[in-house]
């Protein structure tokens, strides 16, 4: 419940404190928060989507009674999540996003202003999905004993909600904490600021001997790390980008592991992808993790030994 | 009439006069701060993409005397109505854009309080001038009668 209360508290007042009337039960259910332009707010749980009456009650039926979110009140939304500064957060925006509390994330999108062939700012907000990020202590705890003590470098393969980046926090923990056999150093490359949380506040814990890259492009990040940190492992959260790669293969020179998630189903599907499979061929890891899926997140499905 | 009250009578309206240059001088001091915010917020959005809680953050600790921060970011009192009006026009407008509109929003604004202030300067000098003209002139008639 303290997950889902953390999310909604950048919201605007009057929404917040509808969102937080609803079923403390429910609350502790929900994987994402929808908010879409003339259309009604959805709640989406492993069970399904649901709905909220104007009242806070929730229902799966699709009636005249359900909370809709106006464009007005939409543009509010991104200005609340915003901290009213749109300023500071048009480069996220422009890549769709808003950092939240605690690695929640807001994803956001509407009418694109394209310069020079790129997104360089949005209007017209259209949606708004909050993704609830929550803390499971030890869930890495499988995953660890199946890639063994001396693997330091392998890729995390899963749908999207399998829990890749929850699984990361917990073993930066495993790694670098305080409870860690043999403590190491760990950088994180938290690019968009859902790993660690950093860039408002205390963020979450990733462990007494890691040093968090807060909103760092992550090829920009690799090359810091590697010249000034000195790190034994580099974590990254959604590789597959161009420079992306080349900073990894740069690094892989250095004798630093790296642990790192994409996005998949399997490992076939992931090997399709050029950039996936240059990393691969070129050993940057040693083994690939392949999880279960959203409906069994965290849990392994297999490993395979590269 | 002997010369204390006229002394009395030629103090008060001195002091009247002295009043309202004082409330000039007020005026334009809080222009002249409001014209420092300004430029703070748009360095800050400038230099570093400083986000809405933390440029009020920083304007706290500047310690400004003629603007608020405890309700909000306003104009003191002494400011004219005008000015005030346009300052928390200014206040709602900051985080609502891109940092080129921000920087475009915060040289608006400086053009207008900067106008204000010359406005108030040129206004407060005269009305020097003029407290000056009466208190000499007020002891120089109480001279007279009194002589």
């Amino acid at each position: 419940m303290k997950d889902f209360l953390n999310a909604i508290s950048l919201l605007p007042e009057d929404v917040s404190k509808f969102l937080s009337v609803i079923n403390k039960d429910f609350m502790c259910k929900v994987n994402e928060i929808r908010f879409r332009s003339n259309k009604p707010l959805t709640l989406n749980t492993r069970e399904g989507v649901f709905y909220c009456t104007k009242s806070g009650r929730v229902t799966v039926n699709f009636n005249d009674d359900l909370y809709f979110t106006d464009d007005r009140k939409l543009q509010e939304i991104v200005f609340s999540l915003s901290r009213r500064s749109i300023h500071t957060y048009q480069d996220m925006l422009a890549h769709g996003y808003l950092p939240l509390k605690n690695g929640c994330k807001a994803g956001v999108v509407g009418c694109a202003v394209i310069k020079n062939g790129e997104v360089y700012s949005v209007n017209s907000f259209s949606s708004v999905n909050i993704r609830i990020s929550r803390e499971y202590k030890g869930c890495a705890e499988d995953i660890y004993n199946a890639v063994g003590e001396d693997c330091n470098s392998f890729l995390l393969v899963g749908q999207p909600l399998s829990g890749k980046t929850t699984l990361l926090r917990d073993l930066c923990k495993k790694y670098a904490g305080e409870n860690a056999f043999e403590p190491q150093k760990v950088a994180v490359i938290d690019e968009r600021d859902e790993i660690a949380s950093k860039s408002f506040g205390e963020g979450v814990d990733v462990g007494v001997h890691t040093d968090v890259l807060s909103l760092y492009p992550k090829e920009v990040g690799i090359d810091i790390a590697l010249r000034t940190l000195s790190p034994d492992i580099i974590v990254l959260d959604e590789i597959g980008a161009d420079d992306e790669i080349q900073g990894m293969l740069s690094g892989m020179n250095s004798g630093v592991g790296f642990i790192a998630t994409a996005h998949g189903n399997s490992f076939t599907e992931v090997l399709s992808r050029p950039n996936i499979k240059k990393l691969v061929d070129s050993k940057v890891f040693k083994k690939v993790v392949v999880l279960k899926g959203k409906n069994s997140p965290c849990e392994v499905a297999e490993v395979i030994e590269l | 009439m002997n010369i204390i009250s006229s002394l009395c009578i030629a103090f008060c309206f001195v002091l009247l006069g002295v009043n309202r240059v004082l409330n000039i001088k007020r005026n334009t001091l809080s222009l002249y701060e409001a014209v420092k915010f300004i430029n703070m917020v748009k360095n800050n959005i400038r230099f570093s993409s400083m986000n809405y809680d933390d440029l009020i953050e920083c304007g706290k600790k500047e310690k400004f005397s003629f603007i608020n921060f405890n309700d909000g970011v306003r104009l003191s009192e002494y400011a004219s109505e005008k000015a005030r009006r346009e300052f928390l026009g200014f206040v709602n407008k900051i985080g609502t854009t891109d940092s080129v509109g921000q920087l475009s929003l915060c040289d608006e604004y400086t053009e207008r309080f900067k106008a204000f202030y010359n406005e108030s300067a040129g206004n407060e000098k005269g009305k020097v001038n003029v407290v000056i003209s009466i208190s000499v002139l007020s002891v120089v008639c109480v001279l007279i009668l009194g002589g």
